[in-house]
């Protein structure tokens, strides 16, 4: 049996105008991108004599990627952000609760129910991502990295936005602290480690951030989704090789990918489990 | 069937539900009647498992409310005080998601949901959305969906507020058939003398406690010699009232329609005295009339009396 809340949840958001809509605009957004990139690139070439270059199949490919990252991540937190607290202020939650529905079905429907619309976003894109098997240079396997990547980032979102519409009773306060937690992970990171950088430039100790600079990236950006998936696909415009090579620690063997993904699943699991005791919490 | 013992529950320093204890029986329909705030929607909460109590125990068929909460919920279909809907769902498909929900098998589901539909009288609307639906429409939903599950119990809070007469003379029909169905019913609502139709026991509570329990009968038999009385004035209405007021056996005046209305605990000739007093003030009287003792004026008489002892 298909977990109910899942079931409603796909049936409701997919009959409705909203769905095409909202995906043509993703679509539309992303096609866009993709044929200013071959005008302008085109326009750089015309005059210079010069030869299609191949890697720019790849440059597509990375901007498609990045792209369609951030996309997702603007979307995703407004589905899940409104999960629970939209129940409470329909008055369906206490109905639900008040069966021997576990609070776990409850959770993992909310999750699956936005996952499967992070995944329609994905297939519907896979024709523009596909457009780089023309030219070479990247395999179906990367590809593959990426969605998975995607889907593993997809969850921690997700789990955010859960946990925040199970802990704020309004919609509207759900959804803000939502995106302020996104923001901290995706922008006060960064900052974050430009500050740490600066203070400790201004201090003199450029000797210990020379020596650990790798560490400092890592424990700073770690968190950062974003960075995990440039890190990924955008490594060597980062210069994230060099910080790599002259590691000496043990973390040398570390890719930001995989710190990354292993704080989605941790802080996933815990948010998750946070959620549970919210729901079932009676006061 | 159900036993609540002792249950008290606080929000803050205001305490909701005071030492509250009573029983229903298998098969009782116990009518729930209280102002508003006086508990009786915390009750329901609590007995629903959406609420813990801060002292006391609830029991379900046997089953502590809290410490065996999955088969208590079991035994019971909870109807609150508001719709509680999908309007994007349509009747069917929201009773099929409930029928989810209960862990009904998919090959039952389509006989659940017709038997229900049918005991609700929305069979001509199971392909209608539910936002297209009236309140008696959403109501009666929300009982059939409460229903689901075959609960033993069945927590109404206020199924009737915001009907129309026809709407409410309709849901009565369908607790009746409930009744006839062998369930028991722990239903609330301000329209008294409907309660008193259905209902085999009646509890008021006023304050979070219980100040009257028993059948219809019984109560008012208790006080059957308490009367609620109308009086009309001729522009002295404020004169009146305080004269009125100053009655030790006027209890629960209110004023009303131009009307002053009040419980009158006394015999025919103090009834007279009193119109007497009023003339001998001047108060130029129109009418004076005495109606029976209904359940509104014992519900009346009963929370006043709280109210002055506080």
């Amino acid at each position: 049996m298909i977990n109910p809340i899942l079931e409603r949840e796909l049936k409701t958001r997919m009959r409705t105008w909203k769905t095409p809509i909202m995906l043509m605009i993703y679509l539309l957004i992303i096609s866009i991108v993709v044929a200013l990139f071959f005008v302008i690139n085109e326009q750089r070439y015309m005059y210079g004599g010069g030869t299609f270059d191949p890697r720019m199949a790849i440059r597509i490919y990375n901007l498609i990627v990045v792209g369609q990252f951030i996309i997702l991540m603007l979307v995703l937190p407004a589905f899940t952000a409104t999960a629970i607290s939209g129940e409470r202020e329909r008055q369906t939650l206490d109905l639900m609760l008040c069966t021997d529905l576990s609070p776990w079905k409850i959770i993992f429907g909310k999750i699956s129910a936005a996952l499967a619309f992070v995944f329609l976003l994905i297939i519907a894109a896979t024709p523009f991502m596909s457009i780089v098997f023309l030219f070479g240079g990247i395999t179906i396997w990367e590809v593959v990295k990426v969605v998975l990547f995607y889907m593993v980032t997809a969850v921690l979102v997700s789990c955010i936005g859960l946990y925040c519409s199970a802990r704020f009773k309004r919609v509207v306060t759900s959804i803000i602290v939502s995106y302020l937690i996104m923001g901290i992970l995706f922008v006060g990171t960064v900052v974050a480690y430009g500050v740490f950088m600066m203070i400790m430039s201004t201090k003199g100790n450029n000797d210990f951030v020379n020596k650990y600079a790798y560490e400092i990236l890592l424990g700073f950006l770690g968190a950062n989704p974003g960075f995990g998936l440039a890190s990924f696909y955008l490594g060597d415009y980062l210069g994230i090789s060099y910080w790599l090579n002259i590691s000496t620690s043990i973390f040398k063997t570390v890719k930001p990918w995989m710190v990354s993904v292993t704080f989605d699943v941790v802080v996933s699991a815990i948010l998750v489990v946070l959620t549970k005791f919210r729901l079932t919490r009676i006061r | 069937m159900i036993k609540v013992e002792n249950l008290v529950k606080r929000y803050g320093k205001f305490t909701a539900v005071d030492d509250l204890s009573f029983s229903i029986g298998k098969g009782e329909i116990f009518g729930f009647v209280g102002s508003n705030g006086a508990g009786k929607t915390t009750t329901m909460k609590v007995a629903a498992g959406l609420l813990k109590a801060d002292a006391g125990t609830i029991f379900v068929n046997g089953h502590d409310v809290h410490k065996h909460r999955t088969e208590a919920k079991r035994s019971i279909g909870y109807m609150p005080d508001f719709f509680g809907v999908y309007d994007d769902l349509k009747v069917t498909e929201y009773m099929n998601f409930y029928c989810g929900v209960h862990k009904i098998p998919v090959a039952d589901r389509k006989k659940t949901i017709d038997s229900l539909v049918e005991v609700v009288n929305l069979s001509d609307k199971r392909e209608a959305y539910v936002d297209d639906l009236s309140r008696g429409m959403k109501q009666r939903l929300c009982l059939a969906r409460s229903l689901i599950h075959n609960p033993e119990l069945l927590i109404l809070d206020e199924p009737a507020s915001g009907l129309d007469p026809r709407a409410r003379v309709e849901f009565r029909e369908i607790i009746k058939e409930l009744k006839d169905m062998g369930k028991t019913i722990l239903i609330s609502s301000h329209i008294l003398h409907e309660l008193s139709e259905v209902c085999t026991s009646i509890g008021i509570i006023n304050g979070g406690k219980m100040i009257a329990i028993g059948t219809v009968s019984e109560i008012q038999e208790k006080l059957n010699h308490l009367s609620r009385v109308k009086v009309k004035v001729c522009s002295d209405f404020s004169l009146a009232a305080s004269i009125l007021k100053e009655q030790p056996l006027v209890t629960g005046l209110v004023e009303a329609n131009g009307f002053i209305e009040f419980s009158f605990s006394g015999e025919v000739q103090q009834k007279a005295d009193l119109l007497k007093s009023l003339v001998n003030k001047e108060v130029r009287v129109t009418h004076f009339e005495e109606t029976a003792g209904s359940l509104e004026s014992i519900f009346m008489h009963l929370t006043n009396e709280e109210g002055e002892e506080k």
